[in-house]
């Protein structure tokens, strides 16, 4: 029978989920019948469980995202100092990155709105420390 | 001493987007059929038992490449994000403020640790019918690229601890863990205290107890190495600790354990406990995944010539009521995710191939259905077909990865795919769709332009 040491090195973190409230936006999608060769699928699955596909214009996506960008920047960003001063008061922890995840959603049925969730689906990674990266 | 790592990682904001939609059904585009582990298959394999296993039939094991029709439509979706973020770019009034220093940092003066963007995250799923796109809230992904703003480093989250302390082996665990669980205590969001520190020493004894096994695993000639173990826990305002492993919860913890550079066959660390039964079933189980992945060599070489660098895979685990430690799904009750580098990447001393190389290429790869979590019966992969699987997922990872050089733009760089794959018993392995949950996953790093 082998015997070993004790465990060496591990690491412990931390993840806070703080949900902002925000509006959501709204893309109109087509009926796959109608989808025209530019459109793009988002797809997912529905209630039931199973695939769901919809279909939206290119042009219509990146402006969403876009905005939607724009928005997080602007909203959440500024936020982070205050943010990140309580955190580094309260606790033993340094606030380096910051995510933002942005989730795309749909439900079946005419002309639903949603109301706004956490999604994962995007995320935009912020970093507070400049870090270039060196051409091999 | 030994030392161990506590990171703050990040907070993170919800944001979503809805949509008004209506059903569709298939376009063209799709990917081939055989890339989807399909219902049938998988109810032939619920039947199998630990002493048998099924023929596989041709089908299974067939190749096929995707159409050009879906090679465009799969290009563009990879396309649009680059787009979408180029845009960002070339508006003025978000170029000034999206990558340039916004405020001051922990110091508050302005200059001072800035933040800026640094890499864009996009998943994407595909569906039962191999229809590929953006995905939305609902269903797993089975892409997930990341994209690096061109000049910056990639962040990575989960690799970027900023905390360290002294891990004093003299030190009961509940002493060690104190800082850790005092923070978590700051943050408002845990009210039963008492559960918390008994339900947080257990999760915590159960994460060392593998680890320690971990440990006892010198790396395998020729083979694919455990390079990090991690267990992610979520905790409720009544102290409740349990295994997570996606997005949600609203206080969550990482153990993270990296293996350490000098754990090599040469130099193991020396003996303090006696490993049991199952403790050697594990490590079996260890070596025959490393072991397989490592037969793959050939096809790996082949994809480094195109600038696609299979670096890491990982797989979920869990422990069945008998005890047998397999695989799981990643987004079932997981006990933590093994993740596995390829030789070179972490420092191990390279050997012929030996007996333990054959004895771990011809061991089956138990896998614990979450259907049968409860029940002592442990199913089981044979090891060749597991091998041709395993083949086939590099594959067609390395497609998605090839599609997503082409959406390289001049600002920003695809730096890495990560596709996830459902493993039926029978060997077969098909790329998750959103219906299903993986259990393993591959992590390509592209080397791309840098301007």
């Amino acid at each position: 029978m082998r015997r070993f040491s004790k465990i060496r090195h591990a690491s412990i973190s931390m993840i806070i989920w703080a949900l902002l409230p925000f509006s959501g936006i709204i893309l109109h999608s087509h009926n796959a019948t109608s989808a025209e060769t530019t459109d793009i699928p988002l797809v997912g699955k529905n209630h039931e469980g199973r695939s769901q596909v919809v279909f939206i214009p290119e042009e219509q996506y990146l402006d969403k995202m876009s905005s939607t960008l724009l928005a997080v920047n602007d909203g959440v960003i500024p936020q982070l100092s205050q943010r990140s001063c309580e955190i580094e008061k309260h606790t033993h922890f340094e606030l380096t990155t910051v995510t933002v995840a942005i989730g795309i959603e749909f439900q079946v049925g005419l002309g639903a709105l949603f109301s706004v969730s956490t999604g994962g689906k995007m995320e935009l990674v912020y970093a507070n420390q400049f870090d270039p990266v060196i051409p091999e | 001493m030994n030392i161990y790592q506590i990171s703050f990682i990040s907070v993170l904001c919800g944001l979503g987007i809805s949509a008004c939609s209506r059903t569709s059904t298939p376009l063209t585009g799709n990917l081939p059929q055989e890339w989807i582990v399909t219902q049938k298959n998988k109810a032939r394999t619920l039947k199998l038992t630990s002493n048998s296993h099924e023929e596989t039939g041709p089908d299974f094991f067939e190749w096929k490449n995707p159409s050009p029709e879906a090679d465009e439509k799969i290009r563009s979706v990879f396309t649009l994000q680059s787009a979408g973020l180029d845009r960002l770019v070339q508006m003025e009034t978000i170029r000034k403020s999206l990558f340039q220093p916004l405020h001051g940092g922990p110091g508050g003066e302005p200059g001072e640790a800035p933040w800026h963007l640094s890499n864009f995250v996009a998943e994407f799923g595909v569906t039962v019918q191999g229809i590929f796109g953006n995905l939305m809230s609902d269903g797993g992904f089975a892409v997930k690229g990341i994209w690096r703003k061109k000049g910056q480093s990639l962040k990575k989250i989960e690799s970027n601890p900023s905390y360290k302390v002294q891990w004093d082996t003299h030190q009961s665990r509940n002493q060690q863990l104190e800082p850790v669980i005092q923070s978590i205590l700051r943050t408002g969001l845990v009210k039963k205290e008492d559960s918390f520190r008994k339900n947080i020493d257990r999760a915590s004894g159960r994460f060392e107890k593998i680890v320690r096994v971990l440990e006892a695993n010198p790396p395998i000639p020729s083979g694919w190495e455990v390079s990090r173990f991690a267990l992610i826990l979520s905790i409720d305002a009544s102290g409740m600790v349990s295994p997570a492993v996606s997005v949600g919860s609203e206080l969550l913890v990482r153990f993270d354990w990296d293996r350490p550079r000098e754990i090599t066959q040469k130099k193991p660390y020396p003996a303090t406990f006696d490993l049991s039964d199952q403790d050697q079933n594990f490590l079996k189980v260890i070596r025959a995944l490393g072991a397989q992945m490592g037969s793959t060599e050939q096809e790996l070489n082949e994809l480094q010539g195109q600038g696609i660098n299979l670096e890491h895979f990982h797989v979920g685990l869990a422990v069945s009521a008998s005890g047998t430690i397999g695989l799981v799904s990643l987004g079932g009750s997981v006990d933590g995710m093994l993740y596995y580098s390829r030789p070179g990447q972490i420092e191990t001393i390279q050997l012929q191939s030996t007996h333990s190389d054959y004895f771990a290429l011809n061991t089956n790869i138990p896998v614990i259905p979450s259907q049968l979590q409860k029940e002592t019966d442990v199913l089981l992969i044979q090891p060749d077909s597991f091998r041709k699987g395993i083949k086939r997922a590099i594959k067609m990872g390395s497609y998605f990865a090839r599609m997503g050089i082409a959406s390289n733009s001049s600002d920003w760089s695809l730096d890495e795919i990560e596709t996830e794959f459902e493993v039926a018993l029978s060997g077969s392995i098909g790329v998750v769709t959103v219906e299903s949950e993986p259990h393993l996953a591959l992590e390509f790093h592209l080397e791309g332009d840098e301007k």
